[in-house]
Order: C-alpha cells, then structure tokens, then sequence
C-alpha cells in the first residue's frame, strides 16, 4: 500500500521536476550565464547598444546546471518569492505575473471549450452526411489542418480589416489596447487547429465504434442510426478522447504564444519572451503556471475514469 | 499497396522534391548575386508609377520587398535551406531517438515508466519558448565571440536535443510493446541476442512507423523554425541593415533567403505590403500541406496493414444486402410443403 502510494506520488511528481530541467537548459550550455543575463539587461535599458565583448564558451556544464536545478527546486518547493529584472530594478515575480497569467489562462480555458463544443458539432454534422459528401469534408478539413498558424491568425485579422474597408464596420477590435481589452478573436484563432484536430479523432474514434458489436445490436433492435451516434457513440468515444486532452493542451500553447505576439496582448507567453532572457527563472515558472493546474486536472480525471472503468493504469496508457 | 502507389503520397513527395530540387537548380542558373531587382516601375511611357515594395504584377509576378528583389525569386532560392534544414534536423532527431529509444527499451519497465513521466514535460512546455531562450543569446547577443558556421551549427543541435527526448520514449515504448510478442521468445530461445532481435525483428516493424515519424518531424521542424523567425531567431544568421543612421532605425535582415527569417524579417510588413509576407507564409503552408498529405497516405496504409476489425460504414452497407427472395408458383410452393424440397 504504502509503496504503491509513493510509486504514484513520484510518477505524479515528475513531470513537475522535468519542467525545472528544461527551464535551466541555458545554464546546461553556456558557461557564464550570468554574463548574458548582465548584458541582456543593458541592451534592455539602452545603456549599451550591442555586445561585441562579451566572451563566451559552449559547451556542456553539468555541475552549474544541477546546482541550478537544485536552487530553483528549493525556492520553489518552499514557496518563497522568486526574483527577476525588469525595467532596471530587481522585482519578486509572485504578485507581478498573475494578471499575465490570469489572462492566458482565460484565453486557453476558453478556447478549449469552444473549440470541444465545435468540434462535437462539427464532427457528428460531417458523420450524418452522406458517404460522398462526407469524403470530400474529411479532406477540406485535413487541408485546413496543415496551415501553420501564422498564416491562420495573419488571414483572419486580414480579413477582419477587408470587412471594414469595405463596409466600414469594425467586427471585432483586431489587436490588444488597455482601453479596449481583446478577447474574441485571440480565443477564435487559439480555438481553430485544436478544433480541427478534435474533429479528426472523434472521426476516427467514431468510425471506430461504427464497427462495434452494440451498434450493430442497437440498428437490429430498430433504432435509429443517429440517435445511435449522438447518444451511445458520442458517449463512448469522448471518453477516448479524453486521452488526447495533452495533444491539445500543446497545440493550444503553441499557437497562443503566437497569438499573443501577433495581437500584442499581454500574456504570460509575452511575460516569458519578455523577461526570459534576462532571468532564465521567469520562464520555469511560467511553465509551471501554465502547466501544474491543467496537469492536476488531467490526472485526477484520469484516475476517476479508470476507476470507474475498472481499468489499471496500464491499459489506460 | 505499396505507398509509391497512393496518389495522395505522391501529390506530397512530388512538390516536396520538386520544391527542394527545383531550388537548387535555380539557384545554379540564377545565383543570388544575380538577382532580379527592379527599385521603380514604369509604364509604357517611362513614367514612374511604383515605388519599392512593388505590389505584384506580370513581370514581379509576386512583387518585390523593401530593396526591390523579387519575392518569387527570394522563395525559390530560399526553399533549399529551409528545406535542407528541416530535412537534416528532422533526420539527425529520428536517427538519435530511435537508436536511444531502441537502448532504452531494454532497461526494466519501471524506469521506463519513470523516465516517460519525466519527459513528460516536454509536452507541457512550449517548444518555441524554450528553443528561443537558448538560442537568442547564441544568435543575437554574442553573436561577434564565435564564428557564424559554428553558431548555425549550434542552432541545428540545439533543435535536434529539444526534440529527441519525446521521440526516444515514443519508440522505446513501441519497441517494449512489440517486444511481448510470443515470437520473441522464440527468437531467444533459438538463440538469438539483443542486438540481433533488435536489428532483425524490432527494426523491420518499426520502419513504416519510422516513415511516418519523420514527416511528423518534418512538419514540427518547420513550424518550430517559423514560430523562431518571428521571434527573429534566423537559423541562417542575422545581419542588421541602418536604414537612418541618425534615427537609429534599424532592420533586421537575414543572412541567406530562408523562409523563416524571411517572416521574421518582414513581419513589420503584416498591415501595409501583404504580399512580401504571404509569399514566405504561403511557402511554408504548401510543402507542410505536402508533408501532411504523406503522412495520411502512410498511415492509411499501415492501418490497413495493422487492423482487422476497422470496416468503413460505406463498405458494410453494401455487404449486408437482402438475400434475393425466390419466386415461387403455387405448385412449386405446395410441393415445398409436402416434401421439403423444390427440386
């Protein structure tokens, strides 16, 4: 019992610590971080223009990447108040980054919803047309998929700023301002590719159930296909997709920093870009931020489903 | 079916070759010395009716930037490093994954399991961010103390380590998953070692899936590298061009004509001069759609390799049709009843 409690508690904590060695690579492969951290500064606050002198070695630097490691570990793990630079003083992070984060974290929450609600709609619409219809949707929507999301987020800002040229009505504010905060078309653009992605795997999962022995039973007892799909199928498959949520957890994190740079909004991504380079701690916790709340979640709704699946962990994986 | 026989496949091999080859064969009739340039157009009667950047027309047929050189020009030149970059990073990835992953998947199962959680947070944290944070010193702030091959170099490990961690746990566990087949067993009881189950049997399962993993990273290498060029990180190396020496206003330029500094160059561009940033954005939608395309051939494929139970609505619908109903006369009906047969 006990064994099994600290095997899960470890297998629950790593992750965590993962995030902490990826935050300190800099340190792993630059011998005088700490240089680039001074000089960054003063490029920062205009008091040099560049950095022609500053030496530096690469390498690999294990020691001064474990001993940063394990500096980090024990601010972090005991709470206490993390420092970074900016604008030419030394600040604590902790109340500082929370409307950054709070932000984001409003964007992603809320594109994760929307993009789930259109996904299901937009799956169980393309599953109840007709086969050759169906086939030439499938593709539109594979294609659409492949577009890098710059070239997603630039399209539909342009074509924000075609409307009002032509009709000069301004649909929705295109880029962030304190005075007009922007919320619909960041958590439109974050919403597309996950949405997309969604579509395909409940596709998949779908047709994956169409083969299942209970459909087949369920049409014998006469009822009707779609009734079929929207209640029973739909049901067994969300919880499939479930499994996916990571996969969409990144792509969502990846667009946003785009996102956030193109429509200037002050996001923790902007808050990482911003101050990472001058304090490489920034971007760990950040991480962190973003990433001990969603994985919390994840885990704990993950242990219910098995549990009431009556899986292990295992067959889950 | 073989792959080279899906049409789908071919769409996607044949634009990313063509893309790729063509470029260095352009380049090989009009190097980048001999750009086409044109500063001012004019009309018929010489008068000048356009300024850099030219908007697109007949003979710039995707316009020109800031300096005049044709976009078209600067994307056909540029495809072959962004596609050879892509195409080396994405290699020099799988090649170190799969032999790590392959090494790994002979250590006992709960480590395995370990380090899966561990690497875990490569998932959680966004590649773009972290790969910047290394980069941007090497390629930016201390860009004179070493010499520019060394920092492209630099760059290429760098984007080839952030990747190999996800990738090494993907086939160890795939290895491990494939390793509990009965059959190997048998392998080892007839004497085979470690090494020959895993170059003889492991190896020939995973090639297909290997195929599909190196799209999938070809595709994440070239939207990392574009997410980088906005972030003004050019691979290639950067140069800063004065335009006002009093103002101090400056503009990053980059080195080679490679796609994503090229958006990264010109995404000031974004609300006036559409075109120069579309064209380099259009090129990078183009060979990963390519890309992708590939990737759902080789999957169709090995999935209908893989599955037995997967059968398409369509497919079924026409199998399960009503059995003809026979045509009887009153006679041959009776004749069933009394004897049983209609013969």
């Amino acid at each position: 019992m006990v064994v099994s409690v600290l095997r899960h508690g470890l297998s629950f904590l790593l992750p965590i610590i993962g995030v902490f060695f990826i935050g300190a690579l800099p340190y792993l492969f630059f011998s005088n971080v700490q240089g680039i951290e001074a000089v960054a500064r003063l490029l920062q606050s205009g008091a040099i223009k560049n950095a022609l002198f500053l030496n530096q070695d690469l390498g690999l630097f294990f020691d001064a990447y474990l001993n940063k490691i394990g500096i980090l570990m024990g601010k972090i793990f005991t709470f206490s108040n993390v420092e970074y630079y900016e604008s030419q003083q030394v600040k604590y992070l902790f109340p500082t980054i929370l409307p950054y984060f709070y932000f984001s974290l409003k964007l992603i929450v809320s594109a994760f919803f929307l993009s789930v609600g259109a996904a299901i709609f937009f799956a169980l619409l393309i599953k109840s047309l007709p086969d050759r219809i169906q086939k030439t949707v499938r593709f539109f929507f594979f294609s659409l998929e492949s577009l890098p999301d710059i070239f997603l987020i630039t399209m539909i800002q342009y074509m924000i700023i075609l409307v009002y040229r032509n009709t000069g009505e301004l649909l929705m504010p295109i880029v962030h301002s304190k005075q007009e905060p922007i919320f619909l078309l960041p958590v439109l653009c974050l919403a597309i590719l996950p949405t997309l992605f969604i579509v395909r795997t409940l596709l998949f999962l779908l047709d994956d159930e169409d083969s299942k022995v209970y459909v087949e039973f369920a049409r014998a007892k006469g009822i009707k296909y779609s009734f079929i799909l929207y209640v029973h199928m739909l049901r067994n498959s969300l919880i499939s997709l479930f499994y996916h949520t990571k996969t969409i957890y990144w792509l969502m994190i990846s667009t946003l920093f785009i996102v956030e740079y193109i429509m200037a909004i002050p996001g923790i991504t902007q808050f990482m870009l911003n101050n990472g380079p001058t304090t490489p701690d920034v971007v760990t916790v950040s991480v962190l931020l973003m990433f001990v709340p969603f994985y919390i979640i994840f885990t704990v709704i993950s242990y219910t489903i098995n549990f009431r699946l009556g899986r292990n962990e295992e067959e889950a994986a | 079916m073989s792959v080279w026989k899906s049409p789908l496949f071919l769409t996607g091999f044949l634009i990313i070759i063509t893309l790729f080859f063509g470029s260095i064969i352009y380049s090989y009739y009009v190097p980048d010395k001999e750009k086409p340039v044109m500063q001012i157009r004019y009309d018929e009667n010489n008068t000048p009716i356009d300024s850099v950047p030219i908007a697109p027309f007949e003979e710039m047929p995707l316009g020109t930037d800031r300096f005049g050189v044709s976009m078209l020009h600067k994307v056909l030149d540029g495809a072959k490093y962004t596609l050879g970059f892509a195409f080396l990073i994405a290699f020099a990835r799988l090649l170190i994954g799969t032999l790590l992953g392959l090494l790994f998947s002979q250590l006992p199962k709960s480590i395995l399991r370990l380090l899966n959680k561990l690497f875990e947070a490569f998932y959680y944290a966004p590649a773009t961010i972290i790969a910047y944070l290394i980069l941007f010193p090497v390629l930016q702030i201390f860009t004179w103390s070493l010499p520019r091959d060394e920092q492209t170099i630099f760059a290429i490990t760098i984007l080839v380590v952030i990747a190999v961690p996800p990738l090494m746990i993907t086939v160890a566990s795939e290895t491990k998953k494939f390793l509990e087949n009965e059959f190997i067993s048998s392998v080892k009881v007839l004497g085979g070692g470690r090494f020959h189950t895993l170059f003889k049997h492991v190896l020939p399962f995973l090639r297909p899936r290997l195929g599909i993993l190196y799209s999938q990273q070809l595709i994440s290498t070239l939207l990392l590298v574009a997410h980088l060029g906005v972030l003004k990180v050019f691979i290639g190396g950067m140069d800063i061009i004065t335009l006002e020496p009093l103002s101090n206003n400056t503009l990053p330029v980059s080195m080679i004509n490679e796609w994503s500094s090229m958006i990264g160059a010109y995404i000031y561009e974004i609300r006036g001069n559409l075109w120069v940033i579309y064209t380099p954005l259009a090129a990078f939608a183009v060979s990963i759609l390519a890309l992708n395309f590939m990737v759902e051939a080789m999957k169709q494929q090995y999935l209908a390799q893989g599955s037995y139970t997967k059968t398409r609505r369509l497919s079924r619908r026409k199998k399960i049709q009503p059995v003809p109903a026979k045509k009887l006369t009153e006679e041959q009906f009776e004749k069933i009843m009394k004897t049983g047969t209609d013969g």
